[in-house]
């Protein structure tokens, strides 16, 4: 089984646990009651939780912020609920971190994607245990471990380590935002400059300086992307959102179908169908064929951006763009061109 | 889709006509049997021949008569012409015994178009063989209890709007579209402010195939239906002479949806009129005389429409494409680049990067 289905295998285990059943029922009822400013404010596509508490702080300190001012603190209860939900999902990455031998400390804290977050003040005391299973991450793990992009990164680790040690876990992981920034900035089917120089110097024969280093960097991107991938996932199961589907029922055109140096790209313009619709941040399926050109397509896209048109000239559409993901929850495609390994 | 061959025309009848004609000569119509390696005899080719001429010399005459005699003629053209496209489609000489058909219009139906039409399910019948010969389907009319001039001059696009205000929009069987391109699709548009939105609804439950190759019409905000065709659909709409697109309404017979071809339609209302102008002038002449509801100017324009549209789709069919004729066909090519605002972005994104590589 690929990385990708030992997900899709532990979402689906997830989904029976009690304590999801719990967290759902107390997602649903904040999203729908008073506080659900603070739930829709806090949940923003990559803090998941985290964003709710740390909104919660601040609606302590709210005299200033006519925003903050009007939204309802969280209980004890709903916040130990919320704690649980992010903690279960720290667990996950600490496991999958702590799986990569020989990983030292400061590369692992910057391989966490929510270490660009503010830390919260008060500390989060949650013993997992008493929630899930400690093993429940073990398959997935072992598949993590087993990923092309692990392997390519324990190998790569070892020849930077003198270098790495130099630069601790902020400074790196503002040079993972700063290459996340570069690719947002650059637009849907552009690739950054930068990228494609990069590309070039890592070509066999070229005069141009072996940026290896910067190349690690993008790996380590990369790598903390597949984790955000998954930790969208499992936030997914614990709101009870269905996976968006994109299929010849909702597809009204394929505006753009395209492969850079970056990654495999799809941009659809689509109808509202009775399957659920596809979300910026979260896993979608895609499911459809074109029969004339004997195309049949399923495979699993990352929504990056949506646009969504209502009551217009065309009716309510949705435009989303999606990356597609290989098996080992990658979305992005340039490790391929910076290593001949993978 | 089907394939479109532009014809510049500033006399579309008669150019119609002048292609038709080509199958008067039995040399013509040799070599279009031996492009498509089709025997034939000569029984076949004065067969062919005769019809055509035929039907030329009645659809012609038609044009100088009045309202009393030219559905006559016309129905006779249009039976001669489709038992002439017959044989050249089939390579052999048809047997035809009837109609295929009778009309009946009772004592106490007043208007022309409640007269109702019965299908004779006989395979000598005029109907059943034509609809054989060009679209090589056994049609079934065994399921058709009733059936009037009225809905199928429903199923007439050309006619939509004097339909509507004649009968209303009980009988409609056909929904006038037009035809939206973008920069990211090409959809279909219905007007609701000519038909509502519950009757649209239920004619689409209507047409056959419908569901598999459209998504769910939606509604946008200037009071139109979209319908938007599915990734692996096919085009189910039609263009009329005019230009004008169309989806044909089933005719719900039983528990079928029965769609007949466009040229089916004309001939049935063209039988059925001929038919009441010959046999009961008692009802046709006053209608002819003294009609005062507006319906005469209806089937006026019906004449007049099938006159130009009959032949047009007879020679569609001889040749498996549609034949469009018109003044405003030749025209410049030109290949510059219309660029689309997604476009125009990508073009300054990909600049704005390059800069700030180098």
């Amino acid at each position: 089984m690929t990385f990708r289905d030992e997900v899709f295998k532990l979402c689906k285990v997830m989904e029976k646990e009690s304590i999801t059943l719990k967290l759902r029922e107390q997602i649903i009822e904040l999203r729908n009651g008073p506080k659900s400013m603070l739930t829709s404010s806090g949940i923003n596509r990559s803090s998941h939780y985290l964003g709710i508490l740390l909104l919660d702080e601040q609606v302590d300190f709210s005299d200033s912020n006519i925003m903050l001012s009007v939204m309802h603190k969280l209980t004890l209860k709903e916040r130990e609920m919320i704690s649980i939900a992010h903690c279960i999902l720290i667990n996950f990455v600490n496991e999958c971190l702590n799986s990569i031998p020989d990983i030292p400390v400061n590369i692992k804290l910057a391989l966490n994607p929510y270490l660009k977050f503010k830390p919260l003040n008060s500390s989060v005391k949650i013993e997992i245990a008493d929630y899930i299973d400690v093993g429940i991450f073990s398959e997935v793990v072992e598949a993590f471990i087993n990923t092309k992009i692990v392997g390519l990164f324990h190998i790569e680790l070892k020849k930077h380590l003198a270098e790495l040690n130099q630069i601790n876990a902020i400074e790196m992981n503002a040079l993972l935002t700063i290459i996340e920034r570069e690719i947002d900035e650059v637009g849907f089917n552009q690739i950054p400059a930068s990228f494609s120089e990069l590309a070039q110097s890592r070509s066999i024969g070229s005069p141009r300086e072996n940026n290896s280093l910067f190349a690690f960097f993008y790996l380590c991107f990369c790598l903390q992307s597949v984790l955000k991938v998954c930790l969208d996932m499992l936030a997914m199961v614990f709101n009870g959102e269905k996976m968006g589907v994109i299929d010849e029922d909702s597809i009204i055109n394929i505006n753009k179908c395209f492969s850079n140096l970056l990654r495999k790209g799809k941009e659809f313009l689509l109808q509202e169908s009775n399957k659920p619709s596809p979300e910026v941040a979260k896993i979608c399926v895609l499911d459809y064929s074109i029969k004339a050109n004997n195309i049949n397509v399923h495979e699993f896209g990352y929504c990056i951006a949506t646009t969504t048109s209502f009551s217009s000239e065309y009716g309510n559409t949705l435009k989303c763009k999606v990356n597609i993901v290989d098996e080992d929850l990658n979305q992005y495609e340039m490790l391929k061109y910076l290593y001949s390994s993978i | 889709m089907v394939e479109i061959e532009k014809i510049y025309s500033e006399r579309a009848e008669e150019d119609i006509w002048s292609s038709l004609l080509k199958f008067t000569y039995t040399e013509n119509i040799k070599r279009y049997f031996e492009q498509r390696e089709i025997e034939y005899n000569n029984d076949l080719l004065e067969s062919i021949s005769g019809s055509i001429l035929q039907a030329y010399e009645y659809f012609s005459l038609s044009g100088s008569a009045s309202l009393q005699i030219s559905p006559l003629l016309l129905y006779y053209g249009a039976t001669n012409l489709l038992y002439g496209v017959s044989c050249i489609l089939t390579g052999e000489v048809q047997k035809i015994d009837n109609h295929g058909m009778k009309v009946r219009l009772l004592p106490n139906q007043k208007s022309i178009a409640d007269a109702n039409v019965k299908f004779i399910n006989s395979k000598t019948g005029g109907l059943t063989t034509y609809l054989k010969a060009l679209e090589g389907l056994d049609y079934d009319f065994s399921v058709v209890r009733s059936w009037t001039v009225k809905e199928t001059l429903g199923s007439l696009v050309e006619l939509f709007p004097d339909f509507i205000s004649k009968y209303g929009n009980e009988e409609i069987h056909v929904i006038p579209i037009k035809k939206v391109r973008s920069d990211t699709e090409v959809n279909l548009r219905v007007d609701l402010s000519i038909i509502s939105l519950e009757n649209v609804q239920k004619l689409i439950e209507r047409i056959p195939n419908f569901k598999s190759n459209y998504l769910p019409p939606v509604k946008n905000n200037l009071n139109e239906l979209i319908m938007r065709k599915k990734l692996n659909g096919i085009d189910l709409y039609q263009t009329s002479y005019t230009g004008q697109r169309f989806l044909s309404v089933g005719h719900n017979k039983g528990n079928t949806d029965l769609v007949l071809p466009y040229y089916a339609s004309i001939f049935i209302i063209l039988y059925s009129f001929s038919d009441l102008c010959r046999y009961t002038p008692d009802k046709w002449n006053p209608f002819v005389q003294r009609d005062t509801t507006g319906e005469k100017n209806l089937v006026e324009k019906f004449i007049y429409m099938s006159r130009r549209q009959f032949p047009n789709l007879m020679l569609n069919k001889i040749f498996g494409k549609d034949h469009l004729f018109s003044a405003d066909i030749y025209k410049d090519i030109d290949n510059r680049a219309i660029l689309n605002k997604e476009e125009v972005l990508s073009l300054i994104r990909e600049e704005v990067n390059n800069k700030r590589g180098k």
